[in-house]
């Protein structure tokens, strides 16, 4: 009897171990949905409720040490029928509106890096880092790839050096075409980092428009663009941190024309004291009109130029202090102009020396959204607490994904923040335990999704899952 | 301790057993191959359960089952804790705390004792891999005669002096810890556990203490066995191996598993190769995608 | 008679050594011998079957002046799978020599490796089965076998090949009474068929009764050779060699007269023609159990009930045994192989733990903690794991820490020892390199200085020569004289019957018998049960009316008083033993 008993103790044991390793090995990693019953996320309001949960797999927990962090990409489609998320493991997920995985796909040795739905909901236009830094076109209803190019042609991959063309960004305008700038960053035998970009326009069916430069590389640091709905105008900025060689993209505003990729103006903004460079990092970005583009410099200095290239006002929402000796900044990043507000957004306060020294104070203006009218007009400021992740709009609201606050380090701030346009009113807070990394707010407002990562606390303790949570609006609200 | 029977060959009609003991240690060799080359979990468990179908077909006694469990369970569980708590790369994201680290002198001179969750997956890949040429090893001992083994070794003009010592090592090797065990019951009997020592120096000196009879009597034993062999016309002067026809269904079976061997290694080379930057082929985007996820 | 094997001024020496291990040898084997061939330890019997079909000089790598020719061939000059044909040679531990899983693959490997066609190899293996009398398990998995067996199965594994001549070396020296008579029923069976016979073996009683030719060596030189009956009138031969006569002939020479075979009965007949024997008419003279375990001592050992299996599918190989000990005895545990002596040992060791019932030693629980037990290994080389005699024998003490109060002597301190064991001079020395008697003194010693209460020994003559076994049972009586108690298991009727004062007899885990031997070796009931053999000896004494007598001086004493004062002055001549 005893030792049959511990036969089937022993049997059962692994039979359980190979089941947790079958597990483990077998099922790819995440993708288990599960719905909400109430109350998993602490609510402010209730305006909006988390309905849907998607776990994304393990995934490398960070912590407060290093300015990067874990990455997500969520999207609705224009339609807002379907929800494309992205993860830093190279997962790519479509989910439909009650949250089921239509498809699922792997990017295998590349790495997501950006994502866009094309306007009329067909297709998913997603980039990678590869060898090949491919731009690929999959069908929304049934993930198969339409066509892929690779940007490698365009500027060029060392393997050796692991130097890999990438999709930093793609863009669509109302007719379809399609707009990426691609991006590779290689390091010289003499110590130089530097970069090459180039921009693409390609077709519905993925045939190039045009590139630009047409010839060679802008030896510059391109992560951004813009363009407007009808395709005429497209700008982007560079940057050039190797400040020890003269580059020939040296300017920091550029606007392509739309059709033929044609330079039509480019502006240089003189970098402001202490800094020896100009840098954007989520602007500039163009109105749906194409009338004005907002730009926010990572110095604090947000911008609004018309499209002709006027610069039509410039504040510094958030300049360098300089506190017992040590400048304190909130980086400068997001700039956008949604009808007629523009808005821009402030992260963390960093020690202007190294980023990785520490700051005395938190800088007034980090961590938030500061909203204007085109005019320049103050019409509201949101504090968001952790730095503002991403920020993601419609006509009327403004959805914040609230991350880390490197400085009071206070996890209590993550989550997902609505404010209304353009008075910055808060709509509703949805906390989540680890910094929520990306947002997507529905055409209509009616849904809202996020992703939340796990943060490994300095105490070693770790909270927050990597998962996405799609919330939805209070019926009859 | 299990008897020295239960590390021997059985001899039942399976399968398992029918198939040439060419082809069972062709495919042990290929699989201690994919052992090494395969990194991919998925791949390595599935080759890992079909080692234990190859059990299941093989209709083992509950004790041989018990042994294979019992040995399976403790490699896999000990790869994964002790990874788990050693793991030492980076990223590492600690998944239970054993010990803080503001634990009286011991969390303050070990930085805390963690339970890493990349150990844990590292540890259960290399535990796969451990547990299937366990599996597989035991697979084609417990259905194999030792004799078609050294036969086989043979048929490959393998040096006589190398397949007897392979052999006699096999064949050996149940006596060896039916023995070993022997000398560790006789050490306790004279007031000395040989196992409830944590000095190092100890474990070595015991080491040394178990294998010297061991060895004294194993040599013994292998010259005996060298000299009936050699005594029944088997030997290095013996102008031709007797063999059964190997089937022919196997040997395509060999090839087939050969053809895919080698086709894992030419692959992993060309992922090699872009995974240290020397050649990259677009057209192969395809190849390193499956690659990350199968190999 | 066709000379089979012929060696000519044949000397070898092994790689490494000074002095040879055959020295000059001649010596010629007819078709149809069976030749038992003797001698001590280290004389070089085995090295000398192993010339026979070249494995020595060919495999041996030592020297060889000379030549053996076998049927007219020399075996150096020819491989030994050529040999192997005319010379099969069989080794001491079968478990050493099988190779394959199965009886019948074990059978044709030699038959394979000669090429011949299946068909062929079939008829051979069954005929080989046939005569080892196997021919049943043919498909039978080698783990099915018992040791008898398994010997077995190596004579039919060198047999299929049909040699003229079948060279043993040790065959039964592993082996119980009953796999050892069948064995050598086999042997004979085959010689009369014409197969030649060459048996090297300690158990020269067991041998002696059926083959034809005795030869005997000493020191790499053969010292005598000569027909089998010539043994009879020259007992002395084997005396002086150091070798184990069988106890008809050993009693009948202490008598000084010459018996006409090797049975009791032959020599009964031999005495009542010599001498006027006075038949006992009180019946036993001996207690139902040992003098010692009176009520005033207490027990040493205790097992109550004491059930145990190593697998509950299988029947339990001790089912409820109940049994106890004193101090001061010395009890023989005996039966067949799988009875569940080694068990029962195991348990008052404290090895393993009973599924029911208990062990006590002195009133505790049996453990190995409480250092009350010592145990001697059946394979006592295994006990053997120090560097030195001196550090193997002390190893115990140093990890000995608990000393309970001991019954036994335990004032044996390590030198005491070394000297009581007669192993002072090999202090220093690699205790594996020892011969194989004084590797088992070492292993007792080493044992002993432990100072354990209760002394087990399992089956601790296995393999070993008379004198080695007389050595043993002198170091046992003095073990229980001082008042420790000894239980050892054995096949071996005569050394129990001399050295036991109880003796248990266990069949399928239970206790059928546990008596005093001459009891025990009177009831033949019992014996027949536990496949135990009458000691010759008490056979004599009963055929004699003598009563139970256990040893051969018992007998020969009784003899030589009933005719004091008899006028059978020439035969009461004895020498000293």
């Amino acid at each position: 009897m005893k030792k049959n008993l511990q036969n089937i103790i022993l049997i059962g044991f692994f039979l359980i171990t190979l089941y947790f390793l079958g597990k483990h090995s077998l099922l790819p990693d995440g993708g288990s949905v599960a719905a909400i019953s109430d109350g998993l996320a602490q609510q402010n309001t209730g305006l909006y409720q988390p309905v849907i949960t998607l776990d994304l797999g393990k995934v490398e927990v960070r912590d407060y040490q290093k300015m990067g962090f874990t990455r997500g990409y969520v999207k609705f489609s224009p339609n807002s029928k379907h929800l494309a998320a992205g993860t830093e493991t190279g997962d790519l997920y479509m989910l439909d509106t009650q949250g089921r995985v239509l498809w699922r796909k792997n990017a295998g040795v590349g790495r997501l890096s950006a994502m866009e739905f094309s306007p009329d909901n067909k297709w998913l236009y997603v980039g990678e880092v590869s060898p090949d830094g491919n731009i690929y076109c999959f069908g929304v209803e049934d993930g198969k790839e339409q066509w892929r190019r690779s940007s490698a042609v365009d500027i060029g991959v060392d393997i050796k050096k692991k130097s890999y063309p990438g999709i930093m960004r793609i863009v669509c305008d109302a007719q379809g075409f399609v707009y990426a700038v691609s991006q590779r960053r290689y390091r010289e035998s003499d110590g130089l980092s530097l970069y090459n970009s180039k921009i693409i326009s390609l077709s519905v069916q993925g045939s190039e428009r045009w590139v630009f430069p047409r010839q060679g590389v802008m030896d510059a640091w391109v992560n951004w663009l813009s363009v407007d709905m009808q395709g005429r105008h497209l700008v982007f900025g560079t940057a050039n941190f190797e400040t020890r060689k003269q580059h020939e993209y040296d300017n920091n505003l550029y606007r392509l024309d739309g059709k033929n990729g044609l330079l039509a103006w480019t502006e240089k903004i003189d970098p402001v004291s202490p800094y020896n460079r100009t840098i954007m990092r989520g602007s500039p970005n163009l109105s749906a009109d194409g009338k004005y583009l907002a730009a926010m410099t990572s110095d604090g200095r947000a911008f609004l130029y018309s499209t002709e290239g006027k610069k039509e006002w410039e504040y510094a929402l958030c300049l360098p202090k300089e506190i017992n000796g040590v400048y304190v900044n909130a980086v400068g990043r997001d700039g956008y102009v949604i009808g007629n507000n523009a808005i821009f957004a402030t992260i963390n306060t960093y020690n202007n020396a190294n980023w990785q020294l520490p700051t005395p104070v938190e800088h007034p203006s980090s961590n938030s959204v500061f909203i204007f009218d085109v005019q320049g007009r103050f019409a509201g400021k949101w504090q968001a607490g952790g730095s503002v992740e991403e920020l993601a709009y419609n006509d009327k609201l403004i959805a914040i994904g609230v991350g880390r606050n490197t400085k009071s380090k206070n996890a209590a701030v993550h989550g997902l923040t609505i404010i209304s346009l353009p008075d910055a009113k808060l709509i509703d807070h949805i906390s989540t335990t680890g910094p929520c990394m990306a947002v997507d707010i529905s055409k209509d407002g009616s849904q809202a999704a996020c992703i939340e990562t796990p943060l490994k606390l300095d105490n070693g303790q770790i909270i927050g899952r990597y998962q996405l949570i799609i919330l939805a609006k209070r019926k009859g609200e | 301790m299990y008897g020295r029977a239960m590390w021997e060959a059985t001899t039942k009609n399976t399968v398992m057993h029918r198939i040439d003991s060419r082809t069972k240690l062709v495919l042990l060799a290929f699989l201690s191959a994919g052992a090494i080359l395969i990194d991919s979990t998925i791949t390595l468990y599935l080759l890992f359960v079909a080692t234990l179908l190859g059990h299941l077909l093989a209709v083992h006694e509950i004790n041989r089952w018990r042994l294979l469990i019992l040995l399976i369970i403790f490699n896999i569980w000990g790869t994964m804790l002790s990874q788990s708590i050693f793991y030492n790369a980076v990223p590492k994201t600690p998944l239970f705390t054993i010990m803080p680290p503001d634990f009286p002198l011991l969390g303050r001179i070990t930085g805390g004792i963690y339970i890493y969750l990349e150990g844990l997956a590292y540890g259960a890949r290399q535990a796969l891999r451990s547990s299937m040429m366990l599996s597989v090893g035991l697979l084609v001992c417990w259905t194999t005669n030792t004799r078609d083994i050294l036969r086989s070794f043979l048929y490959w003009k393998m040096p006589y002096e190398l397949a007897f010592i392979n052999v006699t090592s096999l064949r050996f090797l149940p006596d060896i810890f039916y023995e070993a065990d022997a000398v560790m019951t006789a050490q306790r009997l004279r007031g000395y556990d040989p196992l409830k020592s944590i000095s190092i120096l100890r474990v070595i000196e015991v080491g040394r203490q178990t294998l010297l009879p061991v060895l004294a009597r194993s040599i013994r034993r292998a010259i005996t066995l060298a000299l009936s062999v050699e005594s029944r016309g088997f030997g290095r002067k013996q102008s031709s191996i007797y063999m059964e026809e190997w089937p022919l269904r196997e040997k395509i079976f060999v090839a087939c598993s050969l053809t895919v061997l080698l086709a894992v290694v030419a692959v992993k080379i060309i992922d090699w190769l872009s995974f240290n930057g020397l050649v990259y082929f677009t057209w192969f985007r395809g190849g390193y995608d499956m690659i990350r996820v199968w190999l | 008679m066709k000379t089979i094997v012929t060696i000519k001024n044949m000397t070898f020496t092994y790689a490494g050594r000074q002095i040879p291990t055959l020295k000059d040898i001649n010596y010629t084997i007819q078709q149809g011998d069976f030749i038992l061939l003797t001698g001590t330890t280290g004389c070089g019997k085995s090295t000398l079957l192993k010339t026979l079909n070249g494995l020595i000089p060919q495999e041996s790598g030592g020297t060889m002046q000379g030549t053996v020719y076998v049927d007219g061939v020399a075996t150096h000059q020819i491989n030994i799978a050529d040999v192997s044909r005319l010379v099969g040679l069989v080794f001491q531990n079968p478990e050493d020599q099988i190779f394959s899983a199965t009886v019948e693959d074990e059978t044709a490997f030699v038959l394979e490796n000669m090429g011949l066609p299946e068909t062929e190899i079939r008829q051979a293996v069954s005929e080989a089965l046939d005569k080892v009398g196997l021919a049943d398990k043919r498909t039978a998995s080698i783990h099915a076998l018992s040791g008898g067996q398994k010997q077995r199965l190596a004579v039919a594994a060198v047999l299929a090949a049909k040699p003229e001549v079948l060279a043993l070396d040790e065959p039964i020296s592993q082996l119980d009474p009953v796999g050892a008579e069948s064995l050598l029923q086999v042997l004979t069976e085959l010689n009369r068929q014409g197969i030649t016979i060459i048996v090297v073996e300690h158990r020269l009683h067991e041998v002696l009764p059926v083959c034809s030719r005795i030869t005997i060596m000493d020191e790499g030189v053969i010292v005598w050779d000569g027909p089998a009956g010539a043994a009879l009138s020259e007992p002395d031969i084997f005396v002086r060699h150091g070798l184990r006569l069988p106890q008809p002939l050993e009693i009948c020479h202490a008598l000084g007269i010459v018996t006409v075979g090797y049975s009791a009965k032959e020599a009964v007949d031999v005495i009542r023609q010599n001498y006027k024997i006075n038949p006992v008419n009180s019946g036993f003279i001996y207690d139902s159990k040992s003098n010692i375990g009176s009520s005033k001592n207490q027990p040493s050992i205790q097992v109550n009930d004491l059930v145990f299996g190593y697998s509950e599918r299988d029947v339990p190989v001790l089912q409820g045994v109940d049994f106890t000990a004193f101090p001061g005895e010395v009890i023989a545990l005996m039966g067949t192989n799988g009875a569940g002596k080694s068990t029962l040992l195991q348990h008052i060791a404290g090895l393993v733990k009973p599924w029911q019932g208990n062990v006590l030693v002195h009133g505790l629980a049996a453990s190995i903690k409480t250092g009350l037990t010592g145990m001697v290994l059946q394979n006592s080389d295994l006990m053997l794991f120090n560097t030195t005699v001196a550090e193997e024998i002390s190893f115990g003490c140093r990890y000995n820490v608990q000393k309970v109060d001991r019954t036994a002597d335990a004032s044996d301190s390590l030198a005491g020892l070394l000297t009581d064991f007669d192993l002072i001079q090999y202090i220093e020395d690699f205790p594996l390199a020892l011969s194989r008697g004084q590797r088992l003194r070492v292993a007792i010693a080493s044992v002993l200085a432990c100072c354990p209460a209760v002394l087990l020994l399992d089956e601790p003559t296995t393999g070993q020569d008379i004198s080695h076994i007389r050595d043993i049972e002198v170091r046992i009586r003095h073990f229980a004289q001082a008042g420790g108690t000894v239980i050892f298991s054995t096949h071996d009727g005569e050394l129990a019957a001399r050295l036991a004062e109880r003796i248990v007899v266990m069949k399928r885990g239970e206790i059928i018998m546990d008596s005093h031997p001459a009891k025990v070796f009177c009831r033949h009931d019992i014996l027949q049960q536990a496949s135990l053999k009458v000691p010759p000896v008490i056979e004599m004494a009963g055929e004699l009316g003598l009563g139970p007598l256990l040893k051969v001086e018992e007998v020969v004493n009784y003899v030589r008083q009933s005719n004091v004062g008899s006028n059978n002055q020439k035969y009461c001549y004895a020498p000293d033993r």
